[in-house]
C-alpha cells in the first residue's frame, strides 16, 4: 500500500513539473516567449527542442497605394530567421504569420484582409532529416488574429542545431474605399517547433 | 518492482515534457501610404430636345466618380468650356444673340460628393463647380454616380442648324 502511495505521489510531482517547463500549442492569445537576442534563449530545461534568434528582416516594409483596383507590392520582401537545438528527426516545425488587429492603425478603412503574403522560399541547414517547406505559395489575406497562417513548415532534424530562412512576400490589394493617409500594420511571426 | 515503480514515474515526467516549444518575434511593420487619388468616366450626352416649340432646350451629361481624400484634403469635380458653341448664328456664350441666353446647369452628385450649386455659363475657360468632397472621403469600389442637366435657352434668333459645344469635366482630390 505504501509503495503504491509513493508511485502515485512521485508521478504527480513529476508531471506537474514536466508540465510546467514545457509550453503547450497553442493559438490562444497566450502571451509568447519573448525574444531574446542570444543563442541561449529559450532553452528549456532537460536537453528539449529550443528555438533560438529568431529575426525578421527588415523591420519595415514600404507600400505605396497609388493604384485603387490593383495589387500593390510591397518595397521588400521579409526574411525571416532563426535556429533549432536539440529538435528531433521526425518531429516538425511551423512557421506562422498574423496581426491582431483587423485595421490598420490610423486608417481605419484598410482591413488587414487587404494585406495578402505568400512563401517565396523556405531553406534549412544541418544534419539528420532537417527540411524546410513553403506551404503557401499563392499570395493569400492575412489573418487579424495570431499566431495566423500556417506559413511553411519542415523536420527539424537531428539534436544539433539548425539553421532555417523562410522568405516571405507581401502585396496590398488598393481600393477607393481607402482614405488617403500614413498607416502602419505591426504583422507577427510565430515559430512552433514540437 | 521497486525498479519500476521508479522508472514509470520518470516516463510519466518524459511524456508530460514533449510538448511543442512556441517563439514569437518582434513584428515586421508594413509602412503603408495611402495616396489621394481621383477619378471621373464622363457619359456620353444626348442631344437638346425640347418639349414644345421654344421652351428650353434640355440634355444632360452623367458620370461615375472615384475618389478618396486624406483626413486634411478635399476633392472637387468642375466643369468648363474652352470654346464656345459652334456656328456664327446660334447661341453663344460669349456675345449671345440676346442678352440673358444662358446655358445653365443644375448638379446632382450622389455621397461622398455633396452637388455644387446651380448657375449658368457666362465665360469661358472658368470651372464651374459640380460637386465637393469633405475630407476623408471615399467612393464605392465601383464608383459613384452623378449628372449635369443642362439647359438652353429657346431664343427664336438663333439661325436654323445644329450647335454643339465640348464641356471638359475635371476631379481633383488632396
Amino acid at each position: 500500500m505504501r509503495r503504491r502511495i509513493l508511485f502515485a505521489t512521485t508521478s504527480a510531482i513529476l508531471i506537474t513539473a514536466g508540465m510546467a517547463c514545457a509550453q503547450k500549442p497553442t493559438a490562444s492569445t497566450r502571451q509568447p516567449i519573448p525574444a531574446l537576442p542570444s543563442t541561449s534563449q529559450n532553452n528549456l530545461p532537460g536537453g528539449f527542442t529550443a528555438v533560438s534568434q529568431l529575426q525578421a528582416m527588415p523591420d519595415a516594409i514600404p507600400f505605396t497605394a497609388n493604384t485603387p483596383g490593383g495589387s500593390i507590392a510591397g518595397g521588400s520582401v521579409a526574411t525571416i530567421t532563426w535556429n533549432i537545438s536539440q529538435g528531433n528527426n521526425g518531429r516538425t516545425w511551423t512557421l506562422m504569420v498574423g496581426a491582431n488587429s483587423s485595421t490598420f492603425l490610423d486608417c481605419i478603412t484598410v482591413p488587414v484582409s487587404a494585406i495578402s503574403v505568400k512563401c517565396v522560399s523556405a531553406s534549412a541547414s544541418g544534419g539528420g532529416q532537417t527540411s524546410a517547406g513553403c506551404n503557401i505559395s499563392g499570395f493569400t489575406a492575412l489573418p487579424d488574429t495570431l499566431p495566423g497562417l500556417s506559413l511553411a513548415s519542415g523536420n527539424e532534424g537531428n539534436a544539433s542545431s539548425h539553421a532555417y530562412t523562410v522568405v516571405l512576400s507581401y502585396q496590398l490589394t488598393d481600393s477607393w474605399r481607402y482614405t488617403a493617409n500614413k498607416c502602419p500594420l505591426n504583422v507577427s511571426y510565430t515559430v512552433v517547433a514540437q | 518492482m521497486k525498479k519500476l515503480l521508479l522508472a514509470l514515474p520518470l516516463l510519466l515526467l518524459g511524456s508530460s515534457m514533449s510538448y511543442a516549444q512556441i517563439v514569437s518575434v518582434p513584428t515586421t511593420t508594413l509602412n503603408l501610404t495611402v495616396g489621394a487619388e481621383s477619378a471621373i468616366i464622363v457619359g456620353s450626352t444626348p442631344g437638346f430636345s425640347t418639349s414644345t416649340a421654344f421652351a428650353a432646350y434640355n440634355t444632360s451629361t452623367p458620370f461615375t466618380y472615384y475618389i478618396r481624400t486624406s483626413g486634411s484634403g478635399a476633392g472637387a469635380i468642375t466643369v468648363k468650356f474652352t470654346g464656345d458653341w459652334s456656328g456664327t448664328a446660334g447661341p453663344k456664350i460669349v456675345g449671345p444673340p440676346t442678352a440673358g441666353d444662358y446655358l445653365s446647369y443644375v448638379n446632382t452628385v450622389s455621397l461622398p460628393g455633396s452637388a455644387g450649386a446651380a448657375g449658368n455659363v457666362t465665360a469661358l475657360n472658368n470651372a464651374y463647380s459640380v460637386a465637393s468632397f469633405a475630407s476623408g472621403a471615399a467612393s464605392a469600389i465601383g464608383g459613384n454616380t452623378g449628372s449635369v442637366a443642362w439647359s438652353l435657352v429657346n431664343d427664336p434668333n438663333y439661325a436654323q442648324g445644329s450647335y454643339n459645344i465640348t464641356a471638359t469635366f475635371t476631379i481633383s482630390a488632396s
